[in-house]
């Protein structure tokens, strides 16, 4: 694994950085519905570290494009 | 979603409602990256709004007889949370009769325009406002003319200057 050096630090993290902000821009420009899809990709992630706090918290369920369905 | 704006859709077209948009964080997806949220933010201009009424009843009246259930402060509407706000002040009802058109995989629906969410959440001003503003900024398409004119109207001008850095 790479090290960032004192020297190539700086230049390392701003290429990082841009490769983010690459990232950001390619997801907001994708379609809504895929952008959705993200969304319920996310919230069946936080669902089961919420509720094991005790904290409700909705999933939907895609069942094709466009057709959400709530986990029971 | 698509099932569930179909279901928006034809309350506009029996009247139960006079226009609705989507807000909020889908609003929000809508211009930027996604990232977690639990609703769909609906605001909706009822149609006894024009006598000062503002209530959601016959919304939720209309969806239960269609067989939707309440889901905490939401409606479960073909399987997507959806939370009814009414436009409750002069800067939501200029978004939602201003709100863009836009197609959802064939379900015609409408979204707040970029400018009127970055107004709004100037004016809500919760902790993910705050938190969601910078990346907002920096992602979502906005027309600076048309969102200096929308805070200077609506008195949010200091606010966006104390903001934005």
């Amino acid at each position: 694994m790479d090290t960032m050096s004192a020297t190539n630090g700086p230049a390392e993290l701003q290429r990082a950085l841009e490769r983010k902000q690459a990232r950001r821009r390619l997801m907001a420009a994708a379609p809504f519905p895929e952008k959705i899809a993200v969304v319920v990709q996310l919230q069946a992630r936080f669902a089961p570290i919420l509720r094991a706090r005790g904290q409700e918290y909705r999933v939907w369920r895609l069942e094709s494009p466009g057709q959400m369905k709530r986990e029971v | 979603m698509k099932k569930a704006l179909e279901v928006l859709n034809q309350l506009e077209r029996d009247g139960v409602i006079a226009r609705y948009a989507i807000g909020g964080a889908v609003a929000a997806i809508f211009y930027m990256e996604p990232f977690a949220t639990e609703d769909l933010d609906v605001f909706v201009l009822p149609p006894d709004s024009s006598r000062g009424l503002l209530t959601l009843a016959p919304i939720y009246d209309a969806l239960r007889a269609l067989g939707y259930r309440e889901d905490r402060e939401c409606m479960d509407v073909e399987g997507v949370a959806v939370q009814f706000l009414p436009a409750y002040n002069a800067l939501i009802a200029e978004a939602l009769r201003e709100a863009a058109a836009v197609d959802y995989e064939g379900a015609p629906t409408r979204v707040l325009r970029a400018e009127h969410l970055l107004a709004i959440m100037l004016d809500t001003a919760r902790p993910k406002d705050r938190q969601r503003f910078a990346a907002f900024c920096e992602q979502a398409p906005l027309d600076n003319e048309r969102l200096q004119d929308i805070l200077k109207r609506h008195g949010l001008l200091e606010r966006w200057r104390t903001w934005t850095p």
